[in-house]
């Protein structure tokens, strides 16, 4: 038996799929499957907290001679930097999806 | 043509996503529904295996084939969903069921359109992915992690049932 007997057999063969919304399913569930965008990823939050931290060092020898409880506090500050940023993410994240049910609500 | 849709697709061109799943979803359909024997599931398999894909598209090297990534993962989602479903003695029911319908079917010089019942699941799977898709053996060896060996007797079996069937 030829070669193409055995294609065109197999061809004629083929299930269909009957669901008419096969593929939008898929898309759409791919659509919200999409990364969370966020406001600052991890390497502005790194970079951030480096510049900040340079900053703050400068700034203590250079200037001005600052209370060793002003420099610990501001050290604190910038060592929690990071969840601040982390916060600002959740907040910018809350208010995307809530923009995105509305926009989908009205569709 | 593939890579190009590929490409587009990755970039969240809705019609080349479209075009990429009208291009597949029929055949993986058939080996879904020829290993589950259950339409619902069937679809739902291969459904999932799409999304699997096509969210994990960006991560894609062209290295491979797209179809040999998307036909591996619903091969692999098959089996996966029979052994949920802790089928496997009622698989056993059912082929040796199958086996004697195959001798009746063959008896009675089956149709044209009967054609993929007389192939065991793994039978269709290879020889479809052979001819259909064109795949090498060693690209249908990646699919469904048999042996190379396997995929050449499981190909010869499923030609000489064909043969004999429509002689």
């Amino acid at each position: 038996m030829k070669e193409e007997k055995i294609k065109e057999l197999l061809k004629n063969d083929l299930k269909k799929i009957t669901d008419d919304n096969f593929n939008v399913e898929i898309i759409q569930q791919l659509n919200t499957h999409k990364e969370e965008k966020t406001l600052f990823d991890s390497k502005n939050i790194f970079i951030s907290f480096i510049a900040g931290f340079i900053f703050v060092v400068f700034y203590n020898f250079s200037l001005i001679k600052l209370p060793s409880t002003s420099v610990i506090i501001t050290g604190i500050i910038f060592s929690i930097s990071p969840i601040y940023f982390m916060i600002f993410n959740k907040i910018y994240n809350l208010s995307k999806s809530y923009q995105n049910q509305t926009e989908n609500t009205y569709q | 043509m593939s890579k190009e849709l590929v490409t587009k697709a990755k970039n969240g061109d809705v019609q080349a996503l479209n075009k990429l799943i009208d291009n597949h979803k029929d055949l993986a359909f058939s080996i879904a529904l020829k290993h589950l024997k259950n339409k619902e599931d069937a679809e739902d398999v291969v459904q999932n295996s799409f999304i699997i894909v096509l969210k994990s598209l960006k991560n894609f090297r062209n290295e491979s084939k797209f179809s040999t990534w998307f036909y591996k993962i619903v091969y692999h989602e098959c089996l996966k969903e029979l052994k949920l479903r802790k089928s496997e003695l009622d698989n056993i029911v059912q082929s040796t069921k199958y086996d004697s319908d195959e001798d009746g079917i063959l008896d009675k010089k089956i149709n044209f359109k009967e054609i993929s019942k007389i192939l065991k699941p793994n039978e269709y799977t290879v020889i479809s992915l052979f001819y259909l898709q064109e795949k090498k053996i060693s690209e249908i060896e990646k699919i469904t992690s048999l042996s190379q060996s396997n995929i050449k007797v499981l190909l010869h079996r499923a030609r000489n049932k064909m043969k004999e069937a429509l002689k």
